[in-house]
């Protein structure tokens, strides 16, 4: 039986103790101190992507300035795709490989967004991250993450697919248009990707939606004219002449924030059709500046409308009148470009950190909050290409039903001086939350506005 | 009737539109002997450096465009000096640095004023729209399309009946022939150089309250001009008005007949081709002013 004294062993599991607590922390520890880096894959010359980059890096040093997101600051990178598909697969492909990017957001061309998906993917084994797309609208960005889970289950988009616009559309048809008094209506679509399902129809595997001119006359409209136009250097002067002969009632114009809807408005002002209302679907239409940029030639215009001046949630004012203070537009995708990083921030916290990707994943999929314009939340109901896409629509009815409280979307149109007139909301589940600020008796005729002038 | 009342109408117009954007293109082909791949710098010049003026300095309109005026006056002549006349016989320097500059101008002012910054400069002539018989056309195009026509012919008579420009029409025929007889080539070159300035400035403001105004602008101007140029004969400016107008009925043509506007560039494209399968040198004799 050994009998003899340890006593030695005690220093020795002090000074071992003490050089344990000397050494440099192991990886997960310095993990734990390294900033989180957020990247951004989009033209810095474009008039839709730039305002995301901006408001985002606005979000990122409010963190920071807040003691960032658990102690670890964001480190927040732009590189520029030039709106192009190599320069934007190589940008993302840097962010990954060189600067360790966590997170990823891409611009939201579709066409971009699906050729950063398919390169990177076969990274995320080497390099764990999240993809999101911000704003664009290519079904299979999504559905292809409800297809093959393991490759995507990365990939979110904060904005939402084609089919996911319907119920919008639908209401507009059978409220808005009707509450107008319009019947015949011309459509211009911007001919890019993402309008194809609109003008086709959407004849998927796992969904078949009826194309908007269809949709339309389910409504009791009639469509008399349909074009497709290039997004930018339109003449739309011959177009506008045979819009007006066809005699529409109104031009609903299927643009976004990559048509020259500027140039389009200063056409419409002092052309055959310039008495008929326009209806712009998504782009600069959306701000204050459009009327600037159009020099007051936007008189009349319709539009969504995303710098209001009225609280939709509690997260609203303060948003836009930090964007103003800095001179960032606020369109559609810059609310949720704000919102995406505070998202971010909230997923990190709720997964303790970012060492475990899948577990970030499994809280981008949970996790829920409040933000300008609604909720932000991604879909969970294995429904493509819906799975993984912002909430907005059921996706088990998206042509008639929009989740309460999703997406607030104010319609507005441009009155003399530049003043906005709030006109109506944009689905029946939000009526009553607009009420207050929106009446579609302020609406005017284009020609009613101009002898007011 | 309708068809053909709207290819007439709108044919003529953006025919005299495209005259006004390809002529001090033509012109420098012509005398110069050079392809300007700087050319579309002019554009987004125009509109921004009176924007700035107004904006950042408090001029008026017309001052702003005395001073942008000035500007390009100034940038001309420093294009000439520092880039087109040490390297006039290195093309792959001289294409090189004059795209180049058009790439700064264009970037200077996406980063100073980017496209939502809502620059818009109140060079209306005209207000409203104008009805000819049942084609209805912003006034301001009727009004650019009768100063494209009067200023044309300013410059025809220039080249025809004054000194100088018989000059520049000797140095578009010759350099050596020219140097023999004792014109100042030099002197021509300069004033060649800020001469084309004019119809583009013109061009470029009676578009403006009209059309697409961003700092990319002058790329698409630029492949008008291009196209009517080659259409015409490089350097050739009776080429140059008659493919104007060419190409201003082609594009009338596919919008009115075709019915599709998204085919106007292809079309401009296959006028192109076939002109110069038929006739390589253009639609008339090449590297002679007129």
């Amino acid at each position: 039986m050994c009998t003899k004294s340890r006593s030695w062993l005690f220093p020795i599991m002090i000074m071992a103790l003490a050089f344990a607590f000397c050494l440099p922390a192991g990886p997960a520890a310095a993990a734990d101190k390294e900033p989180i880096v957020i990247g951004y894959v989009g033209n810095v010359d474009s008039p839709g992507t730039r305002p995301s980059m901006d408001i985002q890096k606005m979000a990122a040093e409010e963190i920071n300035n807040n003691g960032g997101i658990m102690g670890r600051q964001i480190k927040y990178i732009i590189a520029n795709g030039k709106g192009d598909t190599t320069a934007s697969v190589d940008a993302a492909r840097r962010l990954l490989m060189e600067n360790g990017a966590d997170f990823i957001f891409v611009e939201g061309r579709s066409e971009i967004c699906l050729a950063v998906q398919e390169s990177t993917a076969p990274l995320y084994k080497d390099y764990p991250h999240i993809l999101i797309f911000n704003g664009p609208m290519d079904s299979e960005l999504t559905a292809r993450v409800l297809h093959d889970y393991d490759k995507y289950k990365h990939c979110f988009r904060d904005w939402d697919p084609e089919a996911g616009h319907y119920a919008q559309m639908n209401y507009f048809f059978g409220n808005l248009y009707k509450k107008m008094g319009w019947k015949k209506i011309a459509i211009l679509w911007e001919d890019l990707a993402w309008t194809t399902d609109w003008r086709e129809g959407c004849k998927t595997s796992y969904m078949t939606l009826p194309t908007w001119e269809e949709l339309a006359r389910q409504n009791g409209l009639e469509v008399v004219y349909t074009k497709a136009v290039k997004p930018r250097g339109t003449m739309y002067l011959p177009i506008l002449q045979q819009i007006a002969r066809a005699d529409a009632d109104m031009i609903l114009y299927i643009s976004s924030w990559f048509t020259d809807t500027e140039s389009f408005a200063k056409q419409w002002a002092n052309s055959a059709a310039s008495d008929l209302p326009i209806n712009l679907y998504g782009g600069v239409a959306q701000t204050h500046d459009y009327w600037d940029m159009t020099g007051g030639k936007a008189l009349g215009a319709v539009s969504s409308f995303f710098e209001f001046d009225f609280e939709l949630t509690e997260k609203s004012q303060p948003l836009i009148k930090k964007a103003k203070k800095k001179g960032i537009p606020l369109q559609i995708n810059g609310h949720l470009a704000y919102a995406d990083i505070y998202f971010i921030k909230e997923v990190i916290e709720n997964a303790g950190g970012t060492q475990n990707m899948d577990k970030v994943i499994r809280m981008m999929e949970t996790t829920e909050m409040t933000y300008s314009l609604g909720t932000m939340a991604y879909e969970t109901k294995p429904v493509a290409p819906f799975f993984h896409c912002k909430v907005r629509v059921d996706p088990d009815d998206p042509v008639n039903s929009t989740y309460d409280g999703s997406f607030f979307q104010p319609m507005a149109q441009f009155q003399n001086d530049g003043k906005i007139a709030y006109i109506g909301a944009s689905c029946k589940e939000h009526e009553d939350d607009l009420a207050p600020y929106v009446d579609v008796d302020n609406y005017k005729t284009p020609a009613e506005l101009r002898e007011m002038k | 009737m309708w068809a053909l009342e709207n290819i007439i109408i709108y044919g003529l117009c953006m025919g005299a539109i495209y005259l006004l954007i390809a002529m001090g293109f033509s012109i420098i082909c012509g005398v110069l002997r050079i392809f300007h791949l700087g050319y579309a710098y002019i554009f987004p010049l125009t509109i921004y450096v009176t924007w700035a003026f107004m904006q950042e300095v408090g001029f008026s309109f017309g001052w702003a465009l005395a001073a942008m005026v000035i500007v390009q006056f100034a940038l001309g002549a420093a294009i000439y000096r520092g880039l087109i006349r040490p390297y006039f016989e290195k093309e792959e320097i001289l294409f090189t640095g004059l795209l180049l500059i058009a790439l700064i101008v264009e970037k200077i002012s996406n980063y100073f004023y980017p496209p939502q910054a809502g620059v818009y400069i109140p060079s209306t002539i005209m207000e409203g729209t104008t009805q000819i018989g049942h084609v209805y056309m912003p006034a301001q195009f009727v009004a650019g399309g009768i100063i494209a026509l009067v200023l044309t012919g300013l410059f025809i008579l220039f080249f025809l009946k004054t000194r100088i420009g018989m000059g520049i029409r000797a140095l578009s025929q010759g350099i050596y022939e020219s140097k023999i007889v004792g014109i100042n080539i030099e002197g021509l070159y300069y004033f060649t150089m800020l001469l084309v300035l004019v119809p583009v400035i013109i061009g470029t403001l009676i578009i403006a309250p009209v059309w697409a105004v961003d700092p990319q602008m002058g790329w698409l101007y630029m492949n008008t001009a291009i196209l009517v140029s080659v259409i015409g004969g490089l350097g050739n400016l009776r080429g140059t008005i008659i493919a104007s107008f060419l190409v201003g009925f082609v594009h009338a043509a596919m919008c009115f007949v075709i019915g599709e506007p998204r085919l106007m560039g292809a079309a401009g494209m296959a006028l192109a081709v076939v002109i110069l399968v038929v006739k390589p040198t253009g639609l008339t004799r090449s590297e002679t002013l007129w």
